[in-house]
C-alpha cells in the first residue's frame, strides 16, 4: 500500500513487529533494550504462536561447537540456505542460553528417555557430520500442569508485560506500508472492525508464523493432503502474502515438520500417536505394512504417507491404520499430549476413555478388528502373521525394523486407530540474510523489512529438532537488533 | 513418609555386556521401562513419567502408582531416577542408577543399584519383599539388555 492510501488513524513507534509469539517476543525485548520503542501487533486474542503450546526445546551449542553446528545445519539444508545465514544463526543461538537466564529463568539440557515409540531421537540426524553441537535446552515448569512450552511463554510474555511493551492483540496486519524509496513504513491493520495504521520510524519485523492453517497455500507447495496444522490457528500465511506485496522472495515453500496423528471428529485437536511398548504396526487401507515404523526421524514421519500408487491411482497410507494388542495397550496411553492448540481431551492412561469414544477400535480377534475399520480380514490377519514369525526370528526382511522393538501382537483383544499427518509448522516464506533482512526478487534487502521465527525459516530441507525455538529466539535478537539500529525515516 | 536413618541398599547388580557404550546407552532407557512390570505409563514430560507399578506380594499383585523422575543424566556414562510412590503403606523415594563403562570397543560394564531413601514405617517390615522385587527387576532388564545388545 503507498502512504497516499493509509487510513487516517494512525498510531507510531519505531520499531513495528507483526506477530507475537517467541521470535516476536525476543525481537521486541531485544528492540526495546536498545533503546527503541515498540509496538507488537497479534492477529489473534494473545500472544505466544506456536511457541507457546510448543514442546519448546531450543538449540544452543555448547561453546567451541559452534563450527560442527555450523557444518551439521549446512549438511541438513543440503544447499538451500545461504552459509552467511546458518553462521549467523549458530553465533546467535551460542548464545541462547545466556540469555534465557538473563531474563531470569534457570534452563537445562534437554534429554530424552526414548522410551515411547516410535522413538524420538535426538539430535534428529546423528548420523550427519556435526551432530553431537546440536545440543537442547529447556526451561523447567514450574507451576502445576503447567506445559514447557507454556512457562517458557509465561518467561518471554511477562519481560515484555515488565518493559511496558505495547501490545494489541486481535488485531491482524493486512498491508505493509511503502514510501516513494520502496521503503518499508509501517503495517495497516483491522482491530474490531477499524482500520488501524501504524508508523514506524525505523523498521517493522514480521514475525508472523507459517501457513499451517491456509489451505490453498497446503494445496500449492505441500506434497501430502490432508496435512492439518496443529499449532496456532492463526498462522494463514499472512507474513508471505505481505511480503510478496512488497517483492520479497520465497524460499523453502516445500518443508514442513510433522508426523502423524489421530483426529477424532468430536475432539478439538488432533493428538500424536505414541505406543508405549514395541508392539504395533502401521498398516496401508489395504491391510499391508509398508514402512519400518520404528524408523522415520519424528519430525518428518509424514513423508512416510507420501507414497503414490501407480497400479492403484491414489495413495494408499491416507489414511493409515495402527494396530496393538492388549498388552501393548495395557502398558499406557497411546499418545502423549506435550503439544498442540486447543488440546482440552486428557488421554487416559489405560486408553478406556477413547475405546469407550470409538477413537480407539477393538476386535476380539484379528478379523473382528479388521471389520470395525472396513479392511480385508485375510489380509490383515495374514499381515499381523507375517509379522508375529518375524518376532520370532528376530528379523523383519520386509523394512528391517531393529530386533529390539519386534514385539509380537499376540494377546486379544487387538486395536486400531485411524492415523493421518499432522504438522507441526512449515518453513517457508520471505527470504532473508544474516542480518534477518528480508530479501526481494533480485537478491537485494527491502530497506527496512526484516523477519524472524518460521516464517522464512532457515531450515530448508531437514530439520533438526530444538531448531524452530532456537531460531525464534536466536533470529528474532538479530531483527530486534538490526531494527532498533535503523537510522529513522524522515 | 520417612527419610531413612540409612539408606538401605534394596538390590545391586553388575555385569558386563558384549556390546560397546552407545549401543547399550541406547537400549538402556527403553529396557528398563519395558522390563518392569507397569501400565498405565504417562509421560509427563522429558524427565518425568508416572505409571502404575504391579508389584507382586506373594500370591497377590498391588497395583501402585509411581512417579519416576530422572534426577541425573549423564549420556553414555550415567542415568539416576527417582521412583516415587506417595500412597498408602507403599510410600517410599527409591533412587534407582545406572553407570555404564566402556570395557573395551565391544564391551560395557554395567553397575545399578537401587536404594531406598526414603519410605513409610510399614516398608521396613516388608524389607525382604522390596529387595527381591528389585532384584526381580534387575534381572529382567539384564535379560532384555542382553538379548538385544
Amino acid at each position: 500500500m503507498n502512504e497516499a492510501a493509509r487510513p487516517a488513524e494512525e498510531l507510531e513507534t519505531d520499531v513495528l513487529i507483526i506477530g507475537y509469539g517467541g521470535a516476536g517476543a525476543a525481537a521486541a525485548i531485544t528492540a526495546h533494550d536498545r533503546g527503541a520503542d515498540v509496538i507488537l501487533l497479534e492477529k489473534m486474542a494473545e500472544g505466544g504462536g506456536n511457541t507457546r503450546v510448543s514442546n519448546t526445546s531450543w538449540f544452543a551449542p555448547p561453546a567451541g561447537t559452534e563450527s560442527q553446528a555450523i557444518e551439521h545445519i549446512d549438511a541438513l539444508c543440503f544447499g538451500r540456505t545461504d552459509r552467511a545465514v546458518i553462521e549467523a544463526y549458530v553465533e546467535a543461538a551460542s548464545k541462547n542460553k545466556a540469555w534465557i537466564e538473563s531474563l531470569g529463568a534457570t534452563s537445562r539440557v534437554t534429554h530424552l528417555l526414548n522410551v515411547r515409540y516410535p522413538q524420538v531421537t535426538h539430535p534428529s540426524w546423528p548420523n550427519f557430520p556435526g551432530a553431537a553441537a546440536m545440543v537442547n535446552h529447556t526451561v523447567p515448569p514450574e507451576l502445576d500442569g503447567e506445559r514447557v512450552g507454556q512457562r517458557f511463554w509465561r518467561l518471554l510474555s511477562g519481560h515484555v508485560e515488565k518493559r511496558g511493551i505495547r501490545t494489541i492483540l486481535g488485531a491482524p496486519a493486512q498491508d505493509l506500508i511503502t514510501n516513494d524509496r520502496g521503503e518499508v513504513v509501517g503495517a495497516v491493520a483491522e482491530k474490531d472492525g477499524r482500520k488501524i495504521s501504524i508508523k514506524a520510524r525505523r523498521a517493522v519485523i514480521l514475525s508472523c508464523g507459517g501457513f499451517e492453517f491456509n489451505e490453498e497455500m497446503k494445496e500449492q507447495y505441500l506434497s501430502v493432503m490432508p496435512f492439518d496444522g496443529i499449532g496456532s490457528p492463526g498462522n494463514t500465511g499472512d507474513g508471505i502474502t505481505m511480503a510478496q506485496k512488497v517483492g520479497a522472495a520465497l524460499w523453502h515453500m516445500g518443508v514442513a515438520v510433522g508426523g502423524f496423528g489421530i483426529k477424532p471428529k468430536d475432539a478439538t485437536s488432533s493428538f500424536g500417536i505414541s505406543y508405549p511398548a514395541p508392539g504395533f504396526i502401521y498398516v496401508n487401507k489395504y491391510g499391508k505394512r509398508f514402512t519400518n515404523e520404528t524408523g522415520w526421524e519424528i519430525h518428518f514421519a509424514w513423508q512416510a504417507l507420501c507414497f503414490f500408487d501407480p497400479k492403484r491411482p491414489g495413495f494408499p497410507t491416507m489414511p493409515i491404520y495402527g494396530i496393538c494388542d492388549a498388552e501393548t495397550l495395557r502398558k499406557g496411553a497411546l499418545t502423549w499430549s506435550g503439544a498442540g492448540y486447543g488440546v482440552e481431551h486428557k488421554w487416559s492412561a489405560d486408553n478406556s476413555v477413547e475405546v469407550a469414544k470409538g477413537w480407539i477400535k477393538q476386535g476380539k480377534t484379528v478379523g473382528e478388528l479388521a471389520k470395525q475399520i472396513s479392511m480385508d480380514e485375510a489380509a490383515l490377519e495374514k499381515t499381523l502373521g507375517r509379522y508375529n514369525d518375524y518376532c520370532k526370528t528376530g528379523l523383519d526382511p520386509d523394512f528391517h525394523r531393529a530386533r529390539e522393538t519386534l514385539q509380537p501382537l499376540a494377546t486379544a483383544p487387538y486395536y486400531a486407530v485411524e492415523i493421518w499427518p499432522r504438522m507441526v509448522n512449515t518453513m517457508g516464506g520471505p527470504r532473508r540474510d544474516a542480518k534477518a533482512r528480508v530479501i526481494n526478487t533480485k537478491g537485494e534487502p527491502i530497506a527496512r523489512l526484516y523477519s524472524a521465527g518460521e516464517l522464512g525459516s532457515l531450515w530448508g530441507h531437514l530439520y533438526c529438532g530444538g531448531g524452530n525455538v532456537g531460531e525464534a529466539i536466536a533470529v528474532g535478537r538479530i531483527a530486534g537488533e538490526q531494527a532498533a539500529a535503523e537510522t529513522p525515516w524522515s | 513418609m520417612e527419610l531413612a536413618a540409612e539408606k538401605p541398599l534394596l538390590a545391586r547388580s553388575n555385569y558386563i555386556l558384549q556390546a560397546p557404550l552407545h549401543r547399550v546407552w541406547d537400549l538402556l532407557a527403553s529396557s528398563v521401562i519395558q522390563g518392569i512390570p507397569v501400565e498405565q505409563m504417562d509421560i509427563v514430560n522429558d524427565m518425568t513419567i508416572t505409571a502404575i507399578l504391579k508389584v507382586r506380594l506373594g500370591p497377590v499383585e498391588v497395583p501402585v502408582p509411581v512417579r519416576v523422575e530422572v534426577a541425573d543424566i549423564a549420556p553414555m556414562t550415567s542415568l539416576s531416577t527417582l521412583v516415587t510412590a506417595t500412597k498408602g503403606p507403599f510410600q517410599s523415594r527409591i533412587r534407582v542408577s545406572f553407570a555404564l563403562a566402556s570395557v573395551s570397543d565391544d564391551e560395557t560394564s554395567v553397575d545399578c543399584t537401587a536404594v531406598e531413601e526414603a519410605g513409610h514405617p510399614l516398608m521396613r517390615l516388608m524389607r525382604w519383599q522390596q529387595r527381591r522385587f528389585a532384584g526381580d527387576i534387575f534381572r529382567s532388564i539384564k535379560g532384555r539388555l542382553e538379548q538385544f545388545c
